[in-house]
């Protein structure tokens, strides 16, 4: 089965363009996808609703919810005592002028 | 009227410009060679390595740069900005990295900076005009960290090859990658050999070349 890479949603027979507007189908393999990336410990911050993307669990693990860092949310992050630290705004802080053509 | 003739030349030109430059970021996650790519692109074209690699993971925790790296392909000139991105997860865990014989300090160190550098690369997919993904091929290409990065790139329209690296090990499975990744340029290399580098410079090429 191929699923939309934008919104998962299943490419259906002869569809070139999923309705999110992706071109891109990737395949899914539902027994592979079970398997978490950190051998079976399984990560999912979206189930957990939580609103920090980085997660401190204890001093020296983190916990990082790429996908909502990637999608220039604010940084949010949870220290192991509950404590909140928020970076407002986030995008392209102190970062140094890179020559573009 | 004088800013569509401005527009107009400028078409004209890029038409028959024989060179270009474009910035381009190696992602991917820890250990799957991005640092061994840059510097055998590097070490290619300049003599100079971009930075260290090593067997613990996240040895690159911030962003690496090489500039004005310059290839002739076809009388087509080159010119590349090369930013070598830490290994992205996640998950930075300290007690991975004690199996390689830091001290419970070190280690707690080396994962609060490749934190650090993982905000960094992820800032700088502003930055770059094309992306490698760099994708071990001894490993499972499905994995949650290959997913985002691909949506977020795509999502930016930037432009990505799959680098299916380590085809030189005997466990390599860089068909399946190309299986998986069926819609995009995937090539198939062992930065450590060598092997097949001139494709990925024709991919690059092709590519920059589309690039308005």
């Amino acid at each position: 089965m191929y699923v939309c890479i934008k919104c998962g949603t299943p490419k259906k027979p002869g569809e070139d363009r999923c309705k999110c507007g992706s071109t891109v189908f990737v395949r899914y393999d539902k027994k592979l996808k079970k398997r978490s990336e950190n051998g079976n410990r399984k990560i999912n911050h979206k189930k957990t609703k939580t609103i920090e993307n980085i997660k401190i669990v204890r001093k020296g693990v983190f916990l990082i919810n790429l996908d909502a860092l990637t999608k220039k949310e604010n940084l949010i992050i949870k220290d192991e005592k509950g404590i909140y630290y928020i970076h407002i705004p986030v995008r392209i802080q102190n970062i140094p002028d890179f020559d573009k053509p | 009227m004088i800013l569509s003739i401005k527009r107009y030349i400028n078409w004209l030109i890029s038409i028959f410009k024989k060179e270009k430059e474009i910035t381009i970021g190696f992602y991917g996650e820890p250990n799957v060679g991005k640092t061994s790519l840059a510097n055998r692109i590097s070490i290619d074209f300049t003599g100079e390595p971009v930075g260290s690699v090593s067997i613990i993971p996240h040895e690159t925790r911030t962003v690496l740069k090489k500039e004005k790296v310059q290839i002739n392909i076809n009388n087509f000139k080159l010119i590349m900005n090369l930013l070598d991105m830490p290994g992205m997860s996640v998950k930075v865990d300290y007690r991975d990295f004690l199996d390689y014989g830091m001290s419970y300090e070190q280690a707690q160190v080396r994962a609060k900076e490749a934190t650090k550098g993982i905000i960094e690369a992820i800032k700088f997919l502003d930055k770059v005009d094309a992306a490698l993904l760099v994708i071990d091929s001894t490993s499972d290409p499905y994995s949650q960290t290959n997913f985002i990065l691909l949506g977020n790139i795509e999502a930016r329209n930037i432009p990505v090859i799959i680098v299916a690296n380590k085809i030189d090990r005997e466990d390599s499975n860089s068909k399946r990658i190309k299986e998986i990744f069926a819609d995009y340029p995937v090539v198939e290399i062992s930065a450590l050999t060598g092997e097949n580098m001139e494709l990925l410079y024709n991919a690059i090429s092709r590519f920059s070349k589309r690039r308005k």
